[in-house]
């Protein structure tokens, strides 16, 4: 048997945790809003860099199982989204020192200017001291989320990411990222 | 790598007094939660699928077991459902204050890798 796991997204001050998995979910726009859907746009800036506002995604486990651990996260090592924008993720680090998870207590609602630009993560985020580029860790070199061992149903430290829009970037909606959490489970 | 379905293989344990448990059994699943840790001399991934091989690792006293599915589940994808990326099995020991550890990673489509820290399938 097999835990049952779920990505989550937190919104709101509380925070409220959704199951991001069920929807289009995860959207990064203008907004705290987890299924935006074409709403709230990052606006390209005329000059320098806006923002979308942060998110914060962790995983959610429950059902049987006796452990789980190892947590991390990559990506395809490609952002095809053209230039001028970039993803990145929070460090409470002042340099990347993975694991780059936050615990529940040290949550920060995600603030900017709806329907313009979120606030920078590093600047604005309490307790984020640091960004990487998400884009960088791939299958075969992760990027640890979590440390920690689980031994019921919970969830894991959330990892804060952001969209970077610079002025050189291009308008449109842009094709789906496929961005893979992985985790070690003992049944 | 991805692979369906999530549980291509499941773990079997082996007692000093001859007698099994399996993660599925006579239609019932258990945890691994119930393994006698004391009793264990031999662990491995088993199919029902006779077109794939079992993987086993033998266990001395001193060996605390590795056993592990290492799995995934795409972020800002709709209906997400997590995937088995592949099986870890081995042993770890502290031996005069060291940490020594025998991973074996067995990919879904049975190539092996073994590995004495853990590495990326």
């Amino acid at each position: 048997m097999a835990a049952t796991v779920v990505v989550e997204e937190g919104n709101g001050a509380g925070p409220a945790w959704t199951d991001i998995s069920t929807s289009i979910g995860g959207h990064l726009c203008s907004a705290d809003n987890n299924n935006p859907g074409t709403s709230y746009p990052i606006k390209i800036p005329s000059s320098g860099t806006n923002y979308s506002y942060w998110k914060s995604h962790r995983l959610a486990f429950s059902g049987t199982f006796t452990s789980i651990e190892n947590i991390k996260i990559y990506t395809d090592g490609s952002l095809g989204w053209g230039t001028g924008v970039t993803v990145k993720f929070g460090d409470t680090d002042t340099a990347i020192s993975p694991p780059v998870g936050l615990t529940n207590a040290q949550y920060i609602q995600a603030t900017g200017t709806e329907g313009e630009t979120g606030d920078e993560m590093v600047a604005n985020h309490t307790n984020i001291n640091s960004s990487g580029d998400l884009f960088s860790y791939t299958s075969g070199s992760p990027l640890l989320v979590d440390d920690s061992t689980y031994t019921s149903a919970g969830d894991s430290k959330h990892i804060v990411i952001q969209e970077d829009v610079a002025d050189t970037a291009s308008s449109g909606q842009k094709t789906a990222e496929t961005i893979t959490w992985q985790w070690d489970e003992v049944a | 790598m991805e692979s369906n379905p999530l549980n291509l293989y499941y773990w079997k344990v082996i007692y000093d007094n001859g007698e099994t448990l399996q993660e599925i059994e006579d239609g019932k699943t258990h945890s691994f939660k119930e393994v006698d840790l004391d009793k264990l001399v031999r662990l491995g991934w088993v199919s029902d699928n006779p077109n794939l091989p079992s993987y086993f690792v033998n266990l001395e006293s001193f060996q605390r077991p590795i056993l592990y599915r290492r799995r995934g589940i795409h972020a800002l994808k709709k209906n997400a459902k997590p995937f088995t990326i592949g099986y870890l099995l081995g042993w770890q020991s502290t031996i005069n204050g060291r940490n020594y550890k025998s991973i074996m990673f067995i990919r879904p489509d049975g190539e092996i890798t073994l590995a004495s820290r853990d590495i990326q399938f």
